[in-house]
């Protein structure tokens, strides 16, 4: 079943009826982001169920939003509420700007980064907190063992769906007991809710962190067991020696995309074409499965499936129980798409990929029907359904594909509500060329009750 | 057959078994109810309704585009008569690190093409478009066609790479230039809205 394909439709009739019939739906939101890199990762996240969606807005949504910095708000479809949530541990509204919101599955945790000044000489440092929305608290997450904001900058963060544990990447040197030892050099930490823990897993099979190398951007899947992240740094356990040349004459590194099983201790190397064999191109991006399963990235490697001869970044998406890797981000004509894509999201099962493309065959190639034509050269978002092989986009409608530039997509655990942001002006009266939150429900999904 | 017009850029600068875990019951709606009603708001969340660009507050032609007294009572038609031509003169006018120059030209501008924008890098970021224009029937397709052009700049549209892809909607012509579906597209949309909105 094609889940994304009356999308269009329904847009247009949402304009006459109050929203109850069935098909996808497209809603908006304003965040008013003018300068949101267009490679930048969600600013947005949705719940398990698709309920509550966490995203990053400039615009002054609650009265309590007297600044002109991006806050973190929490739309809740439900009841129709928004609620502001970026409050420090003090009460009182962050003074910077927030971003990266992630949410937990239920929606009670939202973790999120913001600067915050800790020196004597006021410079701002980036750092994660945590917002537990039941009991109204926010922590500082990336802090030294005593408490205090650590010596490096944070940010990146994610939220295991059952809210026990969250990842993020630090340049602090100080966040754990013992030598750094890569130094400035980005690590991957988790952060057991529960226990208050804080522990480096950028590390390889026997625990140990390399020397050189940076590890960043993870993704964890529903119980904290599995993160999947870059890294720089060489972490395979099948190797046991460094292959560290002269900093002079050695390449540029690129990353790999490792998943880091937390209770067995281990770190495999997922981005090899084959066993022990790295992909030839960087990785980067890698969203993973709720049973880590599955993990979704993007490279520009050109060796991980045959015949990728578009020079592009590409979406993949491996499976590390079959030990295969597909390509999502495929042509209308099977093969790779004529542009780039990044920033997958995925479902909780591995089945639904969301990801950005400025590649203009992907729902059609060659002769098109209009509405099927995307002519922008720009980022719009996909939807890719695995199992029924079928390549939706949603940053679209009727009439065609919007002009404007779309992208970083989240999903909700069953693939069935997808939230991206857009230029592509929210209503008649938005002029601003500025980002807004779209959000894409499927067929015969919840609506809003208002 | 002649190019409907053409952009020039001059300067531009081991696995265990996989038990499902992502079975999360949703809290009671009361548990993250947030009494405080200066936190919460209702009613921001919309449905999308497709609708024509956004009209800029007023129909003038931007400050930051120069034109000729010959050319400007056809612009200032364009802008009533086109959305689309709108849209691009709301963009245009949004970018303040952008000037915009439309001229007319006596002689070919390029190999093949009827109309070219040549963009250079000034000071400070600063970008210049030169729009240079054969006289024809289609003004209005080809002033609509190399706005458009100096939009996908403003969005910062690396023609080289889609170039480089097939079937990708921009080619490479003569003397380093490039075409773009999109372009062509918008040209003859605002002709065709024009017409309309003549008749």
């Amino acid at each position: 079943m094609d889940r994304w394909g009356a999308l269009a439709l329904a847009s247009s009739l949402l304009a006459q009826t109050d929203g109850t019939q069935e098909g996808a739906r497209l809603l908006t939101a304003p965040q008013r982001d003018a300068v949101r890199p267009r490679t930048a990762p969600a600013t947005a996240d949705v719940s398990a169920d698709g309920r509550y969606i966490a995203f990053a807005s400039y615009a002054a949504l609650v009265p309590a939003d007297t600044g002109d910095r991006a806050d973190i708000y929490v739309l809740d479809r439900q009841t129709g509420a928004v609620t502001l949530e970026s409050f420090g541990a003090d009460g009182r509204l962050l003074p910077g700007d927030t971003g990266h919101p992630r949410l937990s599955g239920d929606g009670r945790y939202v973790v999120f980064d913001t600067a915050v000044i800790a020196d004597a000489e006021g410079t701002p440092t980036l750092q994660v907190f945590l917002r537990d929305r039941v009991a109204g608290t926010t922590r500082l997450l990336s802090a030294a063992p005593d408490g205090r904001v650590p010596n490096g900058r944070s940010g990146d963060p994610a939220i295991s769906a059952d809210g026990t544990a969250v990842v993020f990447s630090s340049s602090a040197t100080d966040l754990v007991t013992g030598r750094d030892e890569n130094g400035p050099g980005l690590d991957v930490y988790l952060y057991e809710v529960g226990t208050e823990k804080l522990r480096r897993i950028s590390v390889d099979s026997r625990g140990l962190q390399r020397s050189q190398g940076s590890s960043y951007a993870p993704s964890v899947s529903g119980t904290g067991q599995y993160v999947a992240f870059v890294s720089t740094a060489d972490l395979p356990d099948s190797h046991d020696t460094l292959r560290v040349s002269p900093p002079s004459i050695a390449p540029k590194p690129f990353g790999h995309i490792y998943v880091r099983d937390v209770r067995a201790g281990t770190t495999a190397r997922i981005t090899e074409p084959g066993p022990g064999i790295p992909a030839n191109g960087g990785s980067w991006a890698p969203a993973i499965s709720a049973d880590g399963r599955h993990v979704a990235f993007a490279s520009v490697a050109d060796n991980l499936v045959l015949r990728d001869r578009n020079r592009a970044a590409d979406v993949f998406v491996h499976d590390r129980q079959a030990a295969t890797t597909t390509l999502v981000s495929r042509s209308a004509r099977r093969g790779s798409a004529n542009g780039a894509s990044i920033n997958p999201a995925i479902s909780a099962d591995g089945r639904v990929v969301a990801f950005q493309s400025d590649g203009s065959d992907l729902i059609c190639a060659g002769r098109c029907r209009p509405g099927d034509e995307d002519i922008n050269l720009l980022f719009d978002v996909y939807v890719y359904d695995r199992q029924a092989a079928s390549m939706r986009r949603l940053s679209g409608s009727r009439s065609g594909g919007w002009l404007e530039e779309s992208g970083g997509a989240a999903t909700s655990a069953d693939g069935n509500v997808i939230v991206f942001t857009s230029r592509h002006p929210i209503d008649r009266k938005d002029a601003g060329n500025d980002f807004d939150l779209y959000v894409a429900v499927a067929a015969g999904q919840q609506e809003i009750r208002r | 057959m002649l190019l409907a017009g053409v952009s020039v850029i001059a300067v531009v600068s081991g696995v265990p078994a996989f038990a499902q875990s992502h079975a999360v019951r949703v809290r009671d709606e009361q548990t993250i109810a947030h009494a405080d009603p200066d936190r919460t708001s209702a009613g921001i969340l919309r449905p999308y309704t497709p609708s024509e660009p956004a009209a800029p507050a007023t129909l003038e032609i931007p400050g930051n585009l120069t034109v000729s007294d010959v050319h400007r009572p056809l612009l200032e038609s364009m802008l009533r008569a086109s959305p689309t031509f709108r849209r691009q003169c709301a963009r245009v006018a949004a970018a303040r690190e952008l000037s915009v120059s439309i001229r007319n030209s006596h002689q070919p501008v390029a190999p093949s093409a009827r109309a070219r924008t040549v963009f250079t890098a000034g000071a400070s970021n600063r970008l210049v478009a030169v729009v240079e224009l054969i006289a024809t029937a289609d003004i209005i397709e080809l002033v609509a066609h190399e706005i458009e052009h100096i939009i996908e700049q403003l969005d910062g549209i690396d023609l080289h790479a889609h170039a480089a892809q097939a079937t990708s909607g921009v080619r490479h012509c003569e003397g380093g230039a490039f075409e773009t579906t999109r372009a062509i597209r918008a040209g003859r949309a605002v002709a065709e809205e024009v017409r309309r909105g003549g008749r």
